[in-house]
């Protein structure tokens, strides 16, 4: 035991007051950016198709009657099953296929990316998007 | 007879070496199976940093760098280019956070601390990526990655108090003790 004692990490201990500090004020900070999308009250639901850095389409996923698939071709092709109230990937080129094993988006705020194809898609409660998402 | 002893230091720091990068690449394999709990498909907890940082604080971190650069080479054969790009940048940024705090010793932070402030870098590394990539979009994941570093890298700090011990003994059992 006494080899264990001599290392560098019994010299760090688990947990330093700073340590909570710096939690806490991470917490805090996420939260408050976290906030004004989560308190907004709204019952529209848009989503916003991202495509190779800039933004490409956006649907009312309210106003989504017959669902479809639309295909969007970033560097490779993917394909979007978009619902009433709901979109997802339904199927993409990709290797490790993140982007489908993502699921249903249905909640504002939530958002998925095939990055390999670069296509991302985001969920909100607004039709804008676009670069005024840093502020939320 | 000091020749010797250099290429056999060389042979068990490459054995070691070869084990820990094992190690990790073990680990966010195994954490990839976890069906995806987080809102983002793809975020992981990241566990493979108990490794790092063991490495980093413990045997130096030329150790650390160079199981950073296996784990983004493991990625790019297996998941392809834009995975090895997210998991260098991420990797050597949380490398050079944690070597920081480990080299302010008494002054830094604990072992949670020094978690949740490297897995906080790390994702920082994989967002700057993912910026380049999504276009600004990519940074309307920041709080959640933000509150998720706390929680990840907070829980990775604990396990490797936990498993510290067990990575002592893999250490002393490839390297002689030289105090």
């Amino acid at each position: 035991m006494s080899e264990l004692t001599q290392t560098g990490h019994n010299r760090l201990p688990l947990l330093r007051r700073k340590d909570i500090i710096l939690a806490a004020v991470l917490v805090a900070a996420s939260l408050i950016l976290l906030l004004p999308s989560l308190s907004q009250k709204s019952s529209s639901l848009y989503a916003v198709i991202y495509c190779r850095g800039e933004k490409y389409k956006t649907i009312d996923l309210t106003s989504v009657k017959d669902s479809y698939t639309l295909s969007v071709t970033g560097t490779s092709e993917v394909l979007l099953r978009v619902e009433n109230g709901s979109i997802a990937f339904e199927s993409s080129q990709c290797p490790d296929k993140l982007c489908v094993k993502s699921g249903k988006l249905r909640y504002k705020g939530q958002s998925a990316a095939c990055l390999p194809a670069e296509v991302m898609i985001s969920v909100r409660s607004d039709s804008e998007g676009g670069a005024d998402v840093i502020s939320y | 007879m000091n020749h010797t002893r250099t290429t056999a230091d060389i042979a068990e720091k490459t054995a070691l070496l070869g084990i820990l990068s094992a190690q990790a690449v073990a680990v966010s394999f195994l954490e990839g199976l976890i069906p995806p709990f987080l809102p983002v498909a793809g975020m992981k907890p990241g566990f493979s940093n108990i490794v790092t940082m063991f490495a980093c604080s413990s045997l130096g971190v030329t150790y650390a760098f160079f199981i950073v650069i296996f784990k983004a080479l493991f990625a790019l054969l297996t998941r392809g280019a834009t995975a090895f790009f997210m998991s260098i940048a991420g990797g050597i940024l949380s490398l050079a956070v944690m070597a920081l705090i480990f080299r302010l010793g008494a002054k830094g932070f604990g072992l949670v601390g020094t978690g949740i402030a490297s897995a906080l870098a790390h994702n920082a590394g994989q967002l700057i990526v993912a910026r380049f990539i999504l276009g600004d979009a990519a940074w309307s994941l920041a709080p959640l990655l933000i509150l998720t570093s706390v929680l990840a890298g907070g829980v990775t700090g604990i396990i490797l108090k936990i498993v510290l011990p067990v990575l002592e003994k893999e250490k002393s059992h490839f390297l002689h003790k030289k105090h």
